[in-house]
C-alpha cells in the first residue's frame, strides 16, 4: 500500500465507532481518522477527545468534501442509504456497515450512485475476514466431506450490543429485527456459501415492533442434491453460536469467534479433525475491523477489489426483504396465563 | 395510578411491564439504562425511555407526577447503592403513594439458618456477596420508610419461568451431567414463577399496609430439587436418572482471608509480579536490574536465601482428580431452608396465579417452541451445543 495514509471520514460516532472502527482505523498505519461526522457534534468531539485525536468535526457531511478520501458509515441503518448516496455523488468513496440499506429501492439507489460516480461503496461485513469462512467454501465447493445434506446456524444473547440511539430496538430504524441486526452477516456467508436459496419461511415473535427472535428456514436445489438449512436467533435467550453443517460423510462444526473449523465424521470413531488453513490470509493479530478497512483502502486505491461490494450487500438485503415478506407469527400459548393457570 | 419502573428491561421489569401494559387503570412510564435488553419490551412497540439513575435530576424528572415507583434495576456497585438512594429521595419528594422495592433471599446468606424460613430470622451475608449489597439496600429502603416513604420489600428466591436463565442453566446442567440430586433431591427448593413474582409486585403497589421489612415470594412451600430435576427430566434427553450424590462432596469451609501484615506487604512489593509490572517503567526498570545485578554479584547461595525470604518455598498446586458434579446449583441445594410465604398471604392477599407444575409445563412448551426441541434441526443444534474439544 501507498505511504500516504489514507483518510478516512467515520460518519455517525457512537457505540459501532467507539468500540469497532475508530479502533480499526487507528491500528491501520496506513489510515488517518481525518474526520468525525455527527448529527450530535459533542458525541464526535467527545469520541475524538477519549482517542487523543484532532480531526475535523462535523454535523454536515458537506464540510468533509475535499478532506477526506473515503467514509466510513456507521450510523442507524435507515440513514445508510441518504448519506451514501450524498457522498458517493459528491466523490466520496463508502464502506456502509451491515446491512446495506433497509430496502432493496434504497440499496439499488446505493448501487446506482456508485456505479455512475465510479466510486467504491463497500458493506460492512466484518466476519468475512476470517480464512475458515473461505476454507469452509473451499471444502464445500471441493465437496471433500461430500454432499451437504443440511445445515443450521443459531446465534442467542440476552440483550447485548447497546447502540447509542437505540435504533437496534426500532423497526423503523433498523429495517427489522434481530434477524437484520445479528443474522445479516450470517445470511451474507450463507450467500457466499451456498448461494442464493430456491425457499425460504420466517417465523418470529414481532407483534409490531422489531422481532427478538426467530427461525428462518431455506431450501437449495432439488432432486438427490437438495438440502435444507435452519437459522435460529435469538436477543431473548442464549444458544451456542455456531454453525454446523452435515455432509454424507460427517458434519463440519464451525463456532464463532477465532476457533478453527471441526469435522465430526458419522463414524463415531471418537476423533475430530481441525481443519486450519496452511497460511492465513487475514492475521489473527489485526481485528476484523482494522481488516475490513485496510480491504476498503485498498478498494479505493485499485490495489484490490471490495471484499463485499453494493451488489453484493444488495443481495442480503433482497433476502431480508423475502424472508420478512414470507414471515409468519410465531405461536405463543404461554402467552395465555389464565390458560396455564388453569 | 402512574407508575414508573425502574429496570424495565430485566427479567421480572419486562414480565411486569407486560402484565401491567394490560391495565386500562395503569398508566405506565418503563426506564432502562440503555437499549441494550429492550428486545422482549420492543417487539411489541412499547415505549421505552433510558435513564441514568445516577444522575438525581434526571431521576426527579422520572418520578415527578407518578403515584407508584417500582425498583427492578440490578447492575454495578454504584447503580445498587447510590441509585437506589437517589431513586429513594426522588421518590420521597416526590410523594409518592408506594415504593416497591425488590430484594432477594440471597441476604440470608448462601447457608442461612432454619430460623430464615421466616422473614424475622437473621440476615448474615457473606461479606462482599450480592446478598449483602442486597442487604444493604434494604436497610435504605427501610431508612426511607422511617422517613415516611411507604415501602414494601419483595424478597424472591431463584426466578423460574417463561425466559427463565436459571431453569434454562439448570437443564443445560442436567443434560450435560454436572447436576446431581444432592440428598436423593430431597433438599428444599425455593423457586418464584416471574409470572407470580410480577403479581405480587401489582399486589404490593396497592397492598394496604407497608412495613417497609421484607415479604418472601415464592410458588409455594414443600417443592424439593427432585421436583425441579423431574419436572426437567422430559427435555433432558438423558437415558440414565440423575446421579444422587451425598452433601459432603459440596461442604466447603471457606478458607480465611490473610489478615493485614505490614511484613507480608512488603514482600509483596518486591515479588517478582510486582517487580515485572514496575519494569514496564524504563526507570523502575533500570532500578530493577541494577538491584539484580547487586544480588547475582552477592552469589548463588545469598540470592537463593533473599528468594526463598521473598517469595517462601516453591509451592506446588495440587491438581485435584476430576469431577463431573460442577454445577454451581449443587451446592445451592445445601440451603435447605423453606422461605415460608405467611406474610405475602396476609399482608398482599398473595396466592400464586401459576402453580409449580403450571410454571414448569409453561416453561417446557416455550422451551420446546423457542429453542426448536423436536424440530428436524434438533440434532443438528444438540450438536452444536454440546460440541468441545479438549484443550491441547
Amino acid at each position: 500500500m501507498r505511504d500516504t495514509p489514507f483518510r478516512l471520514a467515520v460518519i455517525g460516532t457512537g457505540a459501532a465507532a467507539r468500540i469497532l472502527h475508530v479502533p480499526g482505523a487507528l491500528a491501520s498505519p496506513h489510515v488517518t481518522i481525518a474526520a468525525l461526522v455527527d448529527s450530535v457534534p459533542a458525541r464526535a468531539r467527545q469520541l475524538a477527545r477519549n482517542f487523543g485525536l484532532s480531526p475535523l468535526i462535523a454535523s454536515d457531511i458537506n464540510a468533509i468534501v475535499g478532506a477526506v478520501d473515503g467514509a466510513l458509515i456507521c450510523t442507524p441503518n435507515e440513514s445508510h442509504c441518504p448519506i451514501a448516496v450524498a457522498l458517493l455523488e459528491r466523490g466520496i468513496p463508502c464502506l456502509v456497515d451491515k446491512p446495506l440499506a433497509t430496502t432493496i429501492e434504497d440499496g439499488e439507489r446505493m448501487c446506482r450512485a456508485a456505479e455512475s460516480a465510479g466510486k467504491v461503496l463497500a458493506v460492512g461485513y466484518t466476519t468475512l475476514y476470517r480464512d475458515e469462512v473461505w476454507l469452509l467454501k473451499q471444502i464445500l465447493d471441493e465437496r471433500r466431506f461430500g454432499r451437504v445434506r443440511r445445515f443450521h446456524f443459531q446465534e442467542g444473547t440476552i440483550g447485548g450490543w447497546a447502540p447509542v440511539s437505540g435504533y437496534t430496538v426500532s423497526r423503523a430504524a433498523s429495517g427489522g429485527g434481530v434477524l437484520t441486526v445479528v443474522g445479516v452477516h450470517f445470511l451474507d456467508r450463507m450467500l457466499f456459501w451456498f448461494g442464493y436459496p430456491d425457499w425460504c419461511s420466517l417465523v418470529d415473535d414481532s407483534q409490531g415492533g422489531p422481532e427478538a427472535m426467530c427461525l428462518a428456514r431455506v431450501r437449495y436445489g432439488s432432486g438427490a442434491d437438495a438440502f435444507d438449512g435452519t437459522i435460529l436467533l435469538s436477543k431473548t435467550f442464549t444458544l451456542k453460536p455456531g454453525l454446523v453443517v452435515e455432509t454424507d460423510q460427517g458434519r463440519i462444526i464451525f463456532p464463532i469467534g477465532t476457533s478453527p473449523l471441526y469435522f465430526v465424521p458419522h463414524d463415531a470413531s471418537g476423533f475430530v479433525t481441525i481443519l486450519s488453513p496452511t497460511e492465513r490470509r487475514y492475521p489473527l493479530e489485526k481485528t476484523t475491523a482494522q481488516l475490513q478497512i485496510e480491504n476498503f483502502v485498498a478498494a479505493c486505491r485499485g490495489l484490490a477489489p471490495p471484499m463485499a461490494d453494493g451488489r453484493r450487500g444488495l443481495l442480503a438485503v433482497r433476502l431480508l426483504d423475502e424472508l420478512y415478506g414470507r414471515r409468519k407469527a410465531l405461536a405463543e400459548p404461554w402467552r395465555d396465563i389464565a390458560g396455564a393457570a388453569a | 395510578m402512574k407508575i414508573a419502573l425502574f429496570g424495565a428491561t430485566g427479567f421480572v421489569g419486562t414480565t411486569l411491564a407486560e402484565r401491567l401494559g394490560r391495565r386500562a387503570d395503569v398508566e405506565l412510564r418503563l426506564f432502562s439504562r440503555g437499549f441494550g435488553n429492550a428486545w422482549r419490551l420492543a417487539r411489541s412497540g412499547t415505549t421505552l425511555e433510558t435513564i441514568d439513575v445516577l444522575n438525581p435530576a434526571d431521576v426527579e424528572r422520572a418520578v415527578s407526577g407518578c403515584t407508584h415507583v417500582v425498583n427492578c434495576t440490578r447492575g454495578g456497585p454504584d447503580v445498587m447503592i447510590k441509585g437506589l438512594d437517589i431513586l429513594l429521595r426522588a421518590s420521597r419528594a416526590a410523594r409518592v403513594q408506594r415504593f416497591v422495592h425488590l430484594s432477594s433471599v440471597a441476604v440470608y446468606g448462601e447457608s442461612p439458618p432454619p430460623e430464615a424460613a421466616h422473614e424475622s430470622g437473621p440476615a448474615r451475608p457473606e461479606p462482599g456477596s450480592y446478598g449483602a449489597e442486597k442487604l444493604l439496600q434494604d436497610q435504605m429502603v427501610q431508612r426511607a420508610a422511617e422517613k415516611g416513604l411507604s415501602c414494601v420489600i419483595l424478597c424472591p428466591p431463584n426466578i423460574s419461568g417463561v425466559y427463565s436463565s436459571f431453569v434454562c442453566n439448570v437443564l443445560a446442567d442436567i443434560r450435560a451431567g454436572s447436576f446431581a440430586l444432592v440428598e436423593g433431591g430431597r433438599l428444599a427448593l425455593n423457586v418464584v414463577d416471574v409470572e407470580n413474582l410480577a403479581h405480587a409486585i401489582e399486589l404490593a403497589l396497592v397492598a394496604p399496609r407497608a412495613d417497609a421489612q421484607r415479604i418472601f415470594v415464592t410458588d409455594g412451600e414443600g417443592l424439593t430439587w427432585r421436583d425441579l430435576a423431574e419436572a426437567l427430566l422430559p427435555l433432558s434427553e438423558r437415558d440414565r436418572p440423575i446421579d444422587e450424590v451425598p452433601a459432603h462432596l459440596f461442604r466447603r469451609s471457606p478458607e480465611p482471608p490473610p489478615k493485614p501484615s505490614l511484613f507480608r506487604s512488603l514482600k509483596h512489593l518486591v515479588s517478582s509480579d510486582v517487580r515485572e509490572a514496575l519494569r514496564r517503567d524504563p526507570l523502575l526498570a533500570r532500578l530493577d536490574k541494577g538491584m539484580r545485578q547487586l544480588v547475582a554479584a552477592a552469589g548463588g547461595r545469598i540470592e537463593d536465601s533473599l528468594r526463598h525470604a521473598i517469595e517462601g518455598p516453591i509451592k506446588v498446586r495440587q491438581v485435584p482428580d476430576r469431577t463431573p458434579y460442577t454445577s454451581r446449583y449443587n451446592a445451592m441445594q445445601l440451603r435447605n431452608v423453606h422461605h415460608h410465604i405467611d406474610r405475602a398471604r396476609e399482608l398482599l392477599g398473595y396466592k400464586p396465579v401459576l402453580s409449580f407444575q403450571a410454571s414448569m409445563a409453561r416453561f417446557r412448551t416455550w422451551y420446546e417452541v423457542t429453542h426448536g426441541y423436536g424440530e428436524d434441526f434438533w440434532p443438528l443444534a444438540r450438536a452444536l451445543e454440546t460440541f468441545k474439544v479438549e484443550p491441547v
